[in-house]
């Protein structure tokens, strides 16, 4: 049992706290014990290995698919789809990836503060076929950087086209491409 | 994390065992008490404003780690049907056994742990990743069990293409489908354990 001498101070920014404390009112709780509940809470979160500031990004990312109308599919599977209906249907199935890329980046640009760190964020959440995500500003040019050891070609050239579609949206031009088996790099302005 | 000067900064009490274990984690992620706690406070108000508890927000991460290791990628909706669609159309045949050995492979990774309650966990995290539909109901009774998919945006070729996974995935657990009603949307399994 705790006693009530074994108490601490601890320093937070302020505007935090007083949204904190908001949230903690409209729940008719004090903030000292909302605040303890939450530590309770990030201790647990940090023993399982996550990142606070992580977990936070890839929440609202999930919410996001969610509401967009995301779903789980087989990465075996997703790779046969995509290759039958490369090899079939191609002009129409990249018009697809393109056009679901420039509405998904209406959303994510309409949702949050930064875009293109919300697309670094939920390309890594949920493209897990991708072992590295990088949305990087080199001077003028926004380069997105995918790669996997595991993409097909044409699986690439789709992951290209929904990105440049998301791209698109936020305001950005392609202006150089890079797509092989397992690498996209894509530089826009 | 982000650096922390020119804030204006507030002092709370807290107790003293879980301040003591949070300045642990601050040290082990290499940030301060401060920053860690701002961090844990802008990731309540992210919680909050989707109304969801911090407890929901660690059990959504961990179950896409699960659905990781099962072999699962996340993507539009709209797409994967897209996709079906075309695949089922031109390679019915091909398109319905790729689904059924994903399901076959999901299910082997459940059967192969040995684990007395394999089957009810394939089942928890079978139900839990198709979110994308509406309803979906699995139930056991002794050597019987049935599954009821019903979701009105599936297309006609994933529903089928769903099925057969499901069918791949009930078979290896040594079920047998003595029941099969599958149309747009909706899907009906009912399988027994054993049945020839």
């Amino acid at each position: 049992m705790v006693q009530r001498k074994d108490k601490k101070l601890v320093y937070v920014d302020c505007d935090l706290l007083d949204k904190v404390a908001k949230m903690a009112r409209s729940r008719g709780e004090t903030i000292t014990k909302f605040l303890e509940e939450s530590l309770i809470q990030a201790t647990k979160v940090a023993s399982t290995g996550y990142d606070l500031k992580e977990l936070g990004q890839f929440f609202e990312v999930m919410y996001a698919q969610k509401v967009l109308g995301g779903a789980f599919v087989p990465l075996e599977v997703s790779n046969f789809l995509t290759t039958v209906a490369l090899k079939n249907d191609k002009e129409a199935l990249v018009s697809v990836w393109f056009e679901s890329g420039k509405w998904y980046g209406k959303y994510l640009k309409e949702r949050f503060d930064d875009p293109v760190k919300a697309l670094e964020v939920f390309l890594a959440a949920s493209r897990w076929d991708l072992s590295e995500v990088e949305a990087k500003c080199f001077g003028a040019t926004m380069r997105v950087r995918c790669i996997s050891t595991v993409l097909s070609e044409e699986a690439s050239m789709l992951l290209a086209r929904f990105v440049e579609g998301i791209m698109q949206s936020f305001g950005y031009k392609m202006q150089k491409s890079d797509v092989l088996k397992g690498m996209v790099v894509l530089d826009f302005v | 994390m982000a650096k922390s000067v020119n804030v204006r900064r507030k002092a709370v009490v807290a107790r003293e065992d879980l301040v003591d274990r949070m300045s642990v984690i601050a040290k082990e992620q290499g940030c301060s008490l401060f920053e860690l706690v701002n961090e844990l406070f802008k990731l309540m108000i992210i919680s909050d404003k989707l109304n969801f508890s911090l407890r929901h927000v660690v059990e959504e991460r961990n179950f896409l780690d699960v659905a990781k290791r099962c072999g699962f990628v996340l993507g539009l909706e709209r797409l994967w049907y897209d996709m079906a669609d075309i695949a089922y159309k031109k390679d019915k045949n091909g398109a319905l056994k790729s689904w059924l050995d994903s399901g076959a492979w999901f299910a082997a990774r459940y059967v192969s742990s040995g684990h007395s309650l394999s089957f009810v966990q394939f089942k928890d995290d079978l139900v839990a990743f198709t979110w994308n539909a509406p309803e979906f109901k699995f139930e056991l009774e002794g050597d019987k069990a049935s599954v009821r998919v019903t979701s009105p945006r599936f297309t006609e070729a994933y529903s089928f293409l769903f099925a057969s996974f499901l069918v791949g995935a009930l078979e290896s657990f040594g079920y047998c489908i003595v029941c099969r009603d599958v149309s747009r949307g909706v899907i009906r399994l009912d399988a027994v354990r054993g049945a020839v």
